[in-house]
C-alpha cells in the first residue's frame, strides 16, 4: 500500500508531512498568545474543547512570520501527549508518496536536515518529507537558534 | 457493606458462567482432573466468601460440595453419575440462593438443601430428594430476572477519559449555543428545550465526574501488607489501624499520594517506633501503634498518619539544619518546636544516623512535599517527644478541576488558582499603600507590608494602568509566603478544567496548565510558586523557614480567626468565619420568595435557602446575603450590612442555649458572637451540585 502524504510549503519550500500522522486539517481563527513562550511558539488555539499549541513552521526553521504569507490553515498532529497545530504557508495536497525518503547529496541544511526525514517524489514534484515528532520537539534547540 | 456484598453477587455470578462449559465437559468425562480442579475453586470460593458474609445455608451446601470434591480430587472417591449429578444440584442450589440473597428476598424453601447434601455423601438417591425439585424447578426461572439486572461492570480508564472529554466538549458546546442565543434575544420556542438540554448536561457532569471517584481503600489495602513486611524485617511490632477507607478520591489524585504515603509508613516503622525492648523500657506496650486515617472536609481530603514512636528529634534535626546550612544558628534559636519539626520536609535533611534500606532510598519527605505542592496540596508535621508523631498530608479532592480566579493584564486573561488568593484589593482603596523602593515595589494593606509584583512586568507585557487603577491580589503560597500580585482587573472566579501544557510552554516557567474558559477561549494558568521563586520573592528554603505557619492552627489560647463581621438583620452585630463565606450575593427583593414559612432564592440556577431574614426590615429593593458554604452545602444569610473582615482574638467563649451561636469571642475589644456556620449548614444546607455551581459562577 502506498503511503500518502500531505503537501504543504512552508517559508516558500515544498514540504510533505506523513498523513497518518496528522490528525486533522483546521482552519485557525483565533490564536490567544502566550507571553514568555519560546519564539516559534505563535500562541494556543482550539479544537473542540482541547487546547492546541500553535507552532509556527517559519520560526522554527529560523525565518520570520512575516516574510511569508499564510492562508491561516493549520496541520494539527499529536505526539507525546500533548497536541499542536502546526502553521504553514499553504495546504496544497494529498497525494502519495512515489519513492521512499533519500538524502541528497550535500544536505539539506542544518536545520532542516534534522527536522526532514528526506526527499520525496510525488505527483507535484519532488518534496521534503519532515518528521512532525521532531517539529514539536524543536523547543529546546529553538533557544540556540534564535 | 452493601459494596462489598454486590461484588460477591457479582462474582459469583460470574464464576458461574466461567464455569458452566467446565460442568457440561465434567459431566461428559467425570475423571477429567482439570474440569473438576474449576469446579473445586468455584465452591471453594464461594465457601470462603460466605464465611465473611454470614450466609450459613450457602456455606453449608458449598462447603460439603468441596469436601465431596476434595476426596475426589484427593482419589479417595470416584466420582459416578449420581456424584455428578449430586454436584450439579448443589451448583443450581448455589445460583437460586445468590438469586435470592440478590433480590433481598429469602424464598428458598428452609431446609431444601439437605437432601442435596444428603445425595452427595452417597446416602440418599438424588431421584428421592423429591424437596429438591422445588427450589431446582420454579424458582430456576427466577434466577434468570436478576441475571439480566444492572450490576457492575469493569471499564478501561481510557474510555472513561473518553466520555468525560466528550462531555466537555458538550458543555463547551452549549456555552456557545447559549451565548448565540442571547445574541438573538428571547426565543420561547427554543428556550425550554435548551433549558432542559442544559439541566440534562449538568446531571451527566455530576455523573462522569462521580465515575472518576475511587475509594481510598483501594490505595489502603495494600499497606497491611507493606507493614507486615517491614515490621517483620525490622524486627518490631506494630499493629496498623486504618481508618475512613470509604473516603472517595480522584484516582489521579490517589496516584499521586501513593508514594509520600509509602514513604512516611515507611519513616514512621523505620525511624518512628522503637523495637520491642526499647519500648517496653519506655513504659509502652510491646506492639508499635501505626494509624492510618482518611477524612473529607469540604473539597479537601486530610489523611493522617500517626505513630506513638519516639517522637522527632528537634534537637537532632535543627543541629543538621544549621550544619547543613539550611538555617543559621541564631535563625535556629528563634524558632519554635513545631517550626523545627516542618524542617523535616526540606531538602538534604535525613536524621537517621545509619541509613537503612527501609527509609533511605534516597527519595526524602522533601519530594513528598513537592509532590503534594504541585497539586495544590501540602504536608504538616507534629510530634510530641516520647509519644510519638503525626503527619498531615492535605489533598484537594481532583486534580483537574480547580478553583480558578480569572484576571485580565494588557487585554489578555489568566488564571491564578484559587487557593492562593487571600485577598483582593483595588489600587484606589483608601487603605491601600504602594511605595517604589530601588526597582523593587511594596504595598501595604491593611497595614501588612508586602513585596509587589507587576504581573505585566513578569509576563512581559505592557500595562496602560497606573498602580491607582489597578488590582492587587494578595497571594499566599502553599508554604505561607506572602506577596501581592498587580493586575489590570479581576473577571470572575469559576471553576476550571485545567490540561496540562506542552513542553515547549513549560519551559517559560510561567505556567502550570491550560483551561478553556466558557466561551471555548484557551486561558493560561499561572504558575505562582515558580514564579515567586524567580522573582526571588521566596528564596527556596530560607523563606519557607522564616515566615511562621498560618496562624489559624495555632495553640488555643492565642488563636486569632479570621472573619467576616457584619451586621444582622436584626440589628444585631455578628461575624462569621472567612472560610465559611463564599461570597456576597446581592439580590433584588422581587427575587426573594417568602411566601413560605422557610423564605429561598434562586442564585446561579440552584434553590438556596435564607436565614436571618427579617421581613420588616428589608430593603424594598435589593438584599445582601452572605453565601455559607462549606464546599458541600450552602445557604444564604441576610445581612443588613457587611462591615469588613477582622481577626477575632481571645478566648472562645461557648454560649449555652443557641446552637447557632458557635461561641463569643473578641474584635476591637468589643465581644462579637460569632455564627455557627458548620451546624448551620449541617441542618439547613443545600448540597452544592457541582457542575451548576462551575456553570453559575463563570457566567
Amino acid at each position: 500500500m502506498t503511503e500518502v502524504l500531505i503537501l504543504t510549503q512552508i517559508a516558500g519550500r515544498a514540504c510533505a508531512l506523513r498523513a497518518s500522522d496528522v490528525e486533522t486539517v483546521i482552519e485557525i481563527d483565533a490564536i490567544t498568545p502566550v507571553p514568555r513562550a519560546p519564539k516559534h511558539i505563535a500562541g494556543l488555539t482550539t479544537l473542540r474543547s482541547q487546547a492546541l499549541t500553535v507552532i509556527d513552521s517559519r520560526v522554527v526553521i529560523g525565518e520570520m512570520p512575516s516574510a511569508y504569507p499564510t492562508d491561516n490553515r493549520a496541520v494539527v498532529f499529536r505526539t507525546d501527549g500533548h497536541s499542536y497545530a502546526l502553521r504553514v504557508d499553504a495546504l496544497h495536497d494529498v497525494d502519495e508518496m512515489l519513492s521512499q525518503p533519500e538524502q541528497i547529496t550535500g544536505g539539506f541544511g542544518a536545520v532542516w536536515s534534522r527536522l526532514a526525514e528526506g526527499m520525496v517524489e510525488t505527483q507535484a514534484g519532488p518534496a521534503l518529507l519532515l518528521k512532525a515528532s521532531e517539529l514539536a520537539r524543536t523547543g529546546e534547540d529553538a533557544r540556540g537558534i534564535h | 457493606m452493601d459494596d462489598l456484598l454486590t461484588d460477591f453477587i457479582a462474582e459469583t455470578r460470574d464464576m458461574m458462567e466461567a464455569i458452566e462449559g467446565e460442568i457440561i465437559a465434567w459431566e461428559a468425562d467425570p475423571s477429567d482432573g482439570t474440569r473438576l480442579d474449576a469446579i473445586f475453586r468455584f465452591v471453594h470460593t464461594v465457601k470462603g466468601n460466605c464465611g465473611f458474609f454470614d450466609f450459613p445455608r450457602l456455606e453449608r451446601i458449598s462447603h460439603a460440595a468441596e469436601d465431596a470434591l476434595a476426596d475426589v480430587r484427593a482419589g479417595r472417591r470416584t466420582p459416578d453419575q449420581d456424584f455428578v449429578t449430586a454436584v450439579l444440584a448443589i451448583i443450581d442450589c448455589i445460583n437460586i440462593m445468590v438469586a435470592a440473597i440478590e433480590s433481598g428476598k429469602n424464598d428458598v424453601p428452609e431446609g431444601g438443601e439437605n437432601p442435596l447434601i444428603a445425595a452427595l455423601a452417597g446416602k440418599q438417591d438424588i431421584a428421592a430428594g423429591t424437596v429438591e425439585a422445588e427450589p431446582a424447578d420454579q424458582p430456576l426461572e427466577k434466577a434468570e430476572t436478576p441475571a439480566s439486572a444492572p450490576r457492575s461492570i469493569r471499564l478501561p480508564v481510557d474510555l472513561l477519559d473518553r466520555v468525560m472529554s466528550g462531555v466537555s466538549d458538550m458543555v463547551l458546546a452549549r456555552n456557545d449555543l447559549a451565548h448565540r442565543l442571547e445574541q438573538a434575544g428571547d426565543q420561547p420556542l427554543i428556550d425550554g428545550p435548551f433549558e432542559r438540554l442544559t439541566t440534562i448536561l449538568s446531571d451527566v457532569r455530576d455523573a462522569i465526574t462521580r465515575m472518576r471517584m475511587q475509594r481510598v481503600e483501594l490505595l489502603f489495602n495494600t499497606f497491611p501488607r507493606l507493614v507486615r513486611d517491614l515490621s517483620h524485617d525490622l524486627g518490631k511490632t506494630v499493629a496498623l489501624d486504618i481508618e475512613g477507607s470509604d473516603v472517595e478520591l480522584d484516582r489521579e489524585v490517589i496516584e499521586v499520594i501513593r508514594d509520600p504515603l509509602v514513604h512516611i509508613i515507611r519513616n514512621a516503622i523505620g525511624h518512628g517506633l522503637e523495637t520491642p525492648e526499647e519500648r517496653l523500657a519506655a513504659g509502652k506496650s510491646e506492639t508499635g501503634q501505626l494509624r492510618i486515617g482518611a477524612r473529607q472536609t469540604g473539597n479537601r481530603i486530610t489523611i493522617v498518619i500517626t505513630d506513638d514512636g519516639r517522637g522527632l528529634n528537634e534537637e537532632k534535626i535543627a543541629e543538621k539544619a544549621v550544619a547543613n546550612g539550611l538555617i543559621t544558628q541564631s535563625q535556629r534559636e528563634a524558632m519554635d518546636d513545631n517550626q523545627i519539626q516542618q524542617l523535616v520536609f526540606e531538602p538534604g535533611l535525613s536524621t537517621a544516623s545509619q541509613v537503612s534500606n527501609i527509609s533511605g532510598r534516597g527519595v526524602g519527605l522533601d519530594v513528598v512535599r513537592d509532590n503534594l505542592e504541585r497539586v495544590g496540596g501540602w504536608i504538616k508535621a507534629t510530634s510530641t517527644p516520647g509519644q510519638g508523631a503525626s503527619i498531615y498530608l492535605h489533598i484537594p479532592l481532583t486534580l483537574s478541576i480547580i478553583t480558578g480566579l480569572i484576571t485580565e493584564v494588557a487585554g489578555q486573561r489568566f488564571a491564578i488558582p484559587q487557593s492562593y488568593v487571600e485577598e483582593v484589593e483595588y489600587g484606589s482603596h483608601p487603605d491601600m499603600d504602594y511605595t517604589n523602593l530601588g526597582d523593587a515595589v511594596l504595598v501595604t494593606m491593611r497595614g501588612q507590608r508586602t513585596r509587589c509584583l507587576s504581573l505585566a512586568e513578569i509576563l512581559g507585557l505592557e500595562t496602560q494602568l497606573e498602580p491607582y487603577d489597578q488590582t492587587f491580589v494578595l497571594l499566599r503560597l502553599a508554604n505561607g509566603d506572602l506577596f501581592a500580585l498587580a493586575v489590570d482587573k479581576i473577571h470572575n472566579i469559576g471553576d476550571i478544567v485545567v490540561k496540562p501544557l506542552s513542553p515547549a510552554l513549560l519551559q517559560t516557567q510561567c505556567y502550570s496548565g491550560t483551561a478553556l474558559l466558557d466561551d471555548g477561549q484557551p486561558i493560561m494558568l499561572l504558575d505562582l510558586p515558580q514564579i515567586a521563586l524567580d522573582r526571588g520573592v521566596v528564596d527556596e528554603g530560607r523563606a519557607r523557614i522564616e515566615v511562621p505557619a498560618p496562624s489559624n492552627e495555632s495553640d488555643a489560647s492565642g488563636e486569632t480567626i479570621r472573619a467576616m463581621v457584619f451586621t444582622a438583620m436584626d440589628g444585631t452585630r455578628k461575624a462569621a468565619r472567612l472560610e465559611m463565606v463564599a461570597r456576597i450575593e446581592t439580590l433584588p427583593t422581587s427575587q426573594i420568595d417568602i411566601s413560605r414559612a422557610q423564605p429561598h432564592a434562586v442564585v446561579s440556577d440552584q434553590i438556596l435557602p435564607i436565614f436571618g431574614l427579617e421581613i420588616a426590615a428589608m430593603d424594598a429593593r435589593k438584599t445582601r446575603f452572605l453565601r455559607i458554604s462549606d464546599g458541600l452545602s450552602e445557604f444564604l444569610y441576610a445581612v443588613r450590612e457587611v462591615e469588613d473582615t477582622a481577626e477575632l482574638y481571645g478566648d472562645l467563649l461557648p454560649v449555652a442555649g443557641d446552637p447557632a451561636v458557635e461561641a463569643l469571642a473578641m474584635t476591637d475589644g468589643v465581644s462579637i458572637p460569632l455564627m455557627n456556620c458548620t451546624m448551620l449548614l449541617k441542618a439547613h444546607g443545600v448540597k452544592i451540585k457541582h457542575a451548576a455551581l462551575a456553570e453559575g459562577a463563570a457566567r
